[in-house]
Order: structure tokens, then sequence, then C-alpha cells
């Protein structure tokens, strides 16, 4: 069988159900250490979510226990659920997630030279991901990588086939790299940071291409990064993660204009604007650090980093509060938009 | 004014065997007494290179540099000299701090090495830095794993303090740290340029970052200056193509990269593009730009911009600002 990424986008019917839930993650450290909990977000069909939050928040360890590549001391799903297609990821055999990966999950991280095959050319490492996962003969898999790397953006396709990845730009592999992800055309792409490692001008040809490809295959993007103006580029909805959990969800426009919780704001509010020299002012930074997994507070886990904390955000943790499309974990969301 | 820093006519070229790597290439810069100039461009463009030539790392083949008003020489002694007036923060601290060193240590090796003060003098003076920079006494004896990335990139700035240089040359200081980490950094870069008047080459790929600090900016392609001048003024008219390339390339919060795209990658400095080095990626190239290289000018512009057609572009204001859309103001 043959693979067009517009043919299957055009027989996928349209439904509501979400592509991807997460209910109640946690992923311990160790017993009693959680490095995320109670972790719960929906993925619907064709929708760019983002995750956003600084080092150290759980960001890349939720993309890893979707795609059940989490280290082996660490174990998602104890308790929780991590349904895709209605499977229970948390709970599928390896087998079942080798069957998954690569064909309907696909995953681009952020150095594209840690993630390819060094000694072997770009075209033979698209090509085995046909080969392997859509059981295409060589010649149909090299053809089908010529295409697919003319698809994401390489000028002369088949000149490039041969290439090694050291002979390519930092955008050129990343480009490969998308290539491979979207190779069997995945149902969902988890991108991990995919612009973090280049300049500024080829982020916002990859940012593009991510952007065009999802409207074009339908496919669902999770957008993993630390950038809020990446986000506006790219996402429909967003997340924001403190130290291991959702503190904040809800429509990229709303969130990023109107944010709820103070770390969303204080956030916002950090990003250099302006210019200090010429008239302008000290950044609003967030005094402190992300607590380390096993030093969590009791209460509200940024608390300790709040100016509107009070006695009650010490002693408790706030749920996440619900309304509309919105959702927030604080006593005393930020209200209305920033001065 | 005082001179900071004067580079003139720098050139520093990397053996290849393909020929000689034009890393920087006839560069003239100058940094006047607690400046701050900002240094863009993309990797590749030669903005690290310039900035090891400036404390010494790498010696240029063409060219003199004057720091704090002395030429910068190559025997030790006159190294030894140079860093009492020009000391670098690096991207990375914990790759520019010794492991095995407390705080302590590494804030207080430069006055060893340079014989200040006593014993007790320098722990003092070691204690004095580490309140500037905002450190907290115990964390002193820690070692640099046991502490986070801003408290280390702070005991880098301290360390480069330590000499009361004239010139500290930031390369990538804030990159590596979180957005509300990079925040407290910066605060405490502007606060240490008010209090002791110290002047930052700040190195960047970030241009709102660099916009932040900088009296002046540089945007640089190729080994070369192609846009220098007054940072607002540079940022309000973008004359140089590849400036307003970059600056629209900046994810904007608000949603919707607007204007020029670049395509590719910029080209190798082995062997530049003929005239122009921007040519290859510039919409505007006409044939004149294949031809002469367009000297670096102001031509009537209120800053410095290298392009033969710099005053065709109508000064650019961004339309909406990308942060101060999203927080309102």
């Amino acid at each position: 069988m043959t693979f067009s990424i517009l043919d299957s986008a055009r027989a996928e019917p349209v439904t509501t159900a979400p592509l991807l839930s997460l209910e109640d993650v946690r992923i311990d450290l160790r017993p009693g250490v959680p490095l995320v909990e109670a972790l719960s977000f929906d993925v619907a069909p064709g929708e760019a979510l983002a995750i956003v939050g600084e080092s150290g928040c759980g960001k890349s360890l939720t993309s890893l226990a979707v795609m059940g590549l989490l280290p082996k001391n660490l174990k998602a799903g104890q308790s929780g659920k991590i349904v895709f297609e209605g499977m229970d990821l948390a709970t599928a055999s390896e087998g079942k997630l080798r069957g998954l990966r690569g064909n309907r999950l696909a995953m681009i991280f952020q150095d594209p030279l840690s993630a390819l095959n060094p000694v072997l050319s770009v075209g033979a490492q698209i090509a085995e991901v046909l080969i392997a996962h859509a059981r295409m003969s060589k010649a149909q898999a090299k053809a089908r990588a010529i295409e697919l790397l003319g698809e994401v953006g390489l000028p002369r396709p088949d000149l490039r086939f041969g290439d090694y990845p050291h002979q390519l730009s930092g955008g050129m592999r990343q480009r490969v790299t998308i290539a491979m992800a979207i190779a069997c055309d995945p149902k969902l792409v988890i991108a991990d940071e995919p612009t973090t490692a280049l300049d500024v001008t080829v982020q916002a040809q990859i940012l593009d291409l991510l952007t065009e490809i999802r409207k074009r295959t339908g496919q669902s993007l999770i957008l993993i990064t630390h950038d809020l103006g990446v986000v506006g580029e790219v996402a429909d909805r967003m997340i924001v993660m403190y130290a291991g959990t959702v503190v904040e969800e809800g429509p990229v426009a709303e969130v990023l204009s109107r944010p709820k919780h103070p770390y969303t704001a204080g956030l916002l509010a950090a990003r250099p604007s302006g210019s200090y020299v010429h008239g302008g002012q000290a950044l609003s930074d967030i005094p402190g650090t992300v607590p380390a997994p096993d030093a969590r507070p009791e209460g509200c886990l940024f608390a300790p980093r709040c100016a509107r904390a009070t006695a009650r955000c010490r002693e408790a943790r706030p749920p996440l509060d619900r309304a509309g499309a919105r959702a927030v974990r604080c006593f005393f969301p930020v209200d209305g938009a920033l001065a | 004014m005082t001179r900071s820093l004067e580079l003139v006519n720098l050139s520093l070229h990397h053996p290849t065997p393909a020929g000689p790597l034009r890393a920087v290439d006839g560069v003239n810069l100058t940094l006047n007494k607690a400046e701050t100039l900002g240094l863009v461009g993309e990797s590749g463009c030669g903005k690290s290179s310039l900035a090891r030539c400036v404390v010494g790392l790498n010696t240029p083949q063409e060219g003199s540099i004057v720091v704090g008003g002395q030429a910068l020489g190559t025997s030790a002694a006159d190294r030894r000299a140079a860093a009492q007036r020009v000391q670098m923060v690096f991207q990375d601290p914990m790759g520019s701090l010794n492991p095995r060193h407390t705080v302590r240590r590494s804030i207080e090796q430069p006055l060893k090495i340079h014989g200040r003060g006593s014993a007790a003098e320098r722990r003092a003076r070691v204690e004095e830095l580490a309140a500037q920079v905002g450190l907290g006494l115990h964390l002193l004896d820690r070692y640099p794993h046991q502490i986070s990335g801003g408290q280390r990139q702070r005991v880098s700035i301290a360390r480069a303090l330590t000499l009361e240089p004239e010139l500290i040359v930031c390369d990538e200081a804030v990159s590596a740290l979180d957005v509300s980490v990079q925040a407290q950094v910066l605060n405490l870069l502007t606060k240490l340029q008010r209090d002791l008047g110290v002047s930052f080459l700040f190195i960047s790929h970030d241009l709102s970052v660099v916009r932040y600090v900088s009296h002046r900016i540089a945007v640089m392609y190729l080994g070369q200056i192609v846009e220098l001048g007054d940072a607002e003024s540079v940022w309000a008219e973008r004359r140089h193509p590849y400036t307003r390339a970059l600056t629209s390339s900046i994810p904007d919060a608000a949603g919707g990269m607007r204007g020029e795209r670049l395509t590719g990658d910029v080209p190798s400095a082995v062997n530049p593009p003929s005239g122009c080095p921007f040519r290859t990626r510039c919409r505007h190239a006409q044939a004149i730009c294949a031809e002469a290289r367009p000297a670096l000018t102001d031509d009537g512009l209120p800053h410095l911009v290298a392009c033969h057609f710099a005053r065709d572009f109508a000064p650019l204001e961004r339309e909406s600002p990308p942060v101060q859309a999203a927080t309102g103001g």
C-alpha cells in the first residue's frame, strides 16, 4: 500500500472525541516524590496544543510518558490514564507501543544532530521508517523519502537523499527529523522544543512548516516550548505547567492577553520589552526558582514565588478550576488584562 | 567621552583546508564608558569570534584593539594587564566555572592570580561581590552543581567583576536561562552598570533582549557590521534588509509573524558572496550588489547602514510590539 497524506486526511471523519486524553497522570521519581502530578488535558483531532513552562516543570516528561519513552526507573500511570485513540498507553505492552510510535504517534526533538544517526544518510533514515512501519519495499520507500524531503522544504531532495546529517545545516537537519516524524502520516506529532537550538530566522521557517503540515494533513500537534512567542505563532490552545502540574489552560489568544494564573502573568511580564537604557523600566522578574521535586511546598506550588500568596495558599493546594475553555489552579487568580 | 573599547579594521581569519574563513572581516566599532553595545546576528556571523578577539582569546591578523585606552598586546604580561580591563561572561556557567572549586574560590581566584590584597581583604572583597550580584553568603561554600543556573550565572558575573574591569563581554550570557531568571540577570546587569559604570559588549541572537539592554546596536552578518547606531534608531528604522528579516522572524505572542522571511542559511565564510555579503538571501538584490561591497555609511540616514539601497527603505515601526500587545501595554 502506498501512503498519501492527502487521502487519509480526507478519509478521516470529523469527531469531537479527543484524540489524546490524560487523566490525573502522576509520574513518581520515588514513592512520595512525584515529578508530575494531577496532570489532565485533552488534545482534539487537528488541534495544536502548546505546553509551556520553565525547565523542570515536567513538560518533557509529559511528552515522554505519552510516547511510552520514560526512563526505566520512572513509570507513568501509577495512577491516572493516558488514552490515545481509545487505548490506554500507560498499561499498553511495549509491543503495542512500538507499533504506535513512528506510525500513529511521532516525535520531533530539540537537537536534530543527536536525533539522527550520524553514519546513515538522511534519506536512508526516512526510508527505514517507511519500511518498518508502512511495509514499503526499498524502492517505494526511497521514492517516498525523496517526496517527503521535498515536502519539508529541502531543495533538490533527490540529491539530498544521500547526504549525511553533518553535511546539512541545523535548519535542514530539523526538516529531516520532521520528514521522519510525518513519514507514516501520524495522528499526533509531539514536538519538544523543536526550534530552541535554531537561529531566529530559521526558527520562523520551521514554525511555518509545522503549521503548514498540520493544516494540510489534519494532524494534531503538541508543541512543547518555553517561548511564549512561539506559542502565539503556532498553537490554538495552551497549557501552562509549573512544578509538575497544570496551572493554567485555555485558548492561546485569551491566555496570553488575559492570563489568570500569577505564574503565567509573571512569565509574560518577564519578557524583555522596549528599551531599558532609553527610559524603560526594570523587568519584573519572578523571584527564586522552580522548586526541586523533593522540595515542593505543602500548599500551592507557586506560593513561595508569588506576590499574591496568602496563608491559605501556603496551607492548601488549589484545584484546577474550570470555566468554559479556561482553567486555572489558583485561589486568587489575576483579574483582567495585565497592566 | 572616554572610550572603553576601540576596534579598528579588525579582521580574524581561521585557516581551513578550503582557504581562510573570514570570521571577522574589517570591523570598526567603539564603545563608550558605561555604555552597552549590543551585537546581534545569526550563528556563524562572527559574533563570538569578535568577542574572543576583544578578550584576547583569538589573535586577529589585522587591525587593532584598544581596551580602556591601551592597546591589547599579545605577550603574557600584556595579557595579564588586559585581564584587569576586560573580562568575559560566557553562555554556559556550568562549562566556564571549575566544577571542583567552590563559589568562593572561583570568585577569589582572579585576586590571587593578580596578587591583590591579603587573605582577609580578599575574603571581604568576595563577600562584597556576592552581595553586589545578589548571591546569598551561604552559597559561597557550595559547588557549581549545587546551585541553580541563574545563581551560577551570578557567580560568573561576580568573577568577571572581581578585578573591576572597564568592559565586560557578555557572550549569550542570558540565552540559556529561563525567562523569569533571564529577567533577574538582565536587571542585575543594568543595575551593575548604573552602580559601577562598567561597559558591556552584549552579544546575543535575541533582538528583544539586545534592544532592552543596549544603548547602541550593531548587526553583524558574515563577519561584517551591516547596521550600527543608536538602539532606538536601529530598531525603529531597520534600514538593512537583514535587520528587517531578523526582527520579522521574532515569534510574536500576539500571533502572526509578519514581513519578510529569510530563506536558506548563512553562506560559508570561506567562500563569501562577492559584493554585498547578504545579497544571496536578499529579496531586493540588484546587479550592483554582486559587484560592489556597500560601505557602512550614514549618507543622510540617522545611523550607519551597509546597503546600496538603504535610503529606499522607508523607516519601519513594528505595527504592534509583541509583548506590549500581549500584556495590554
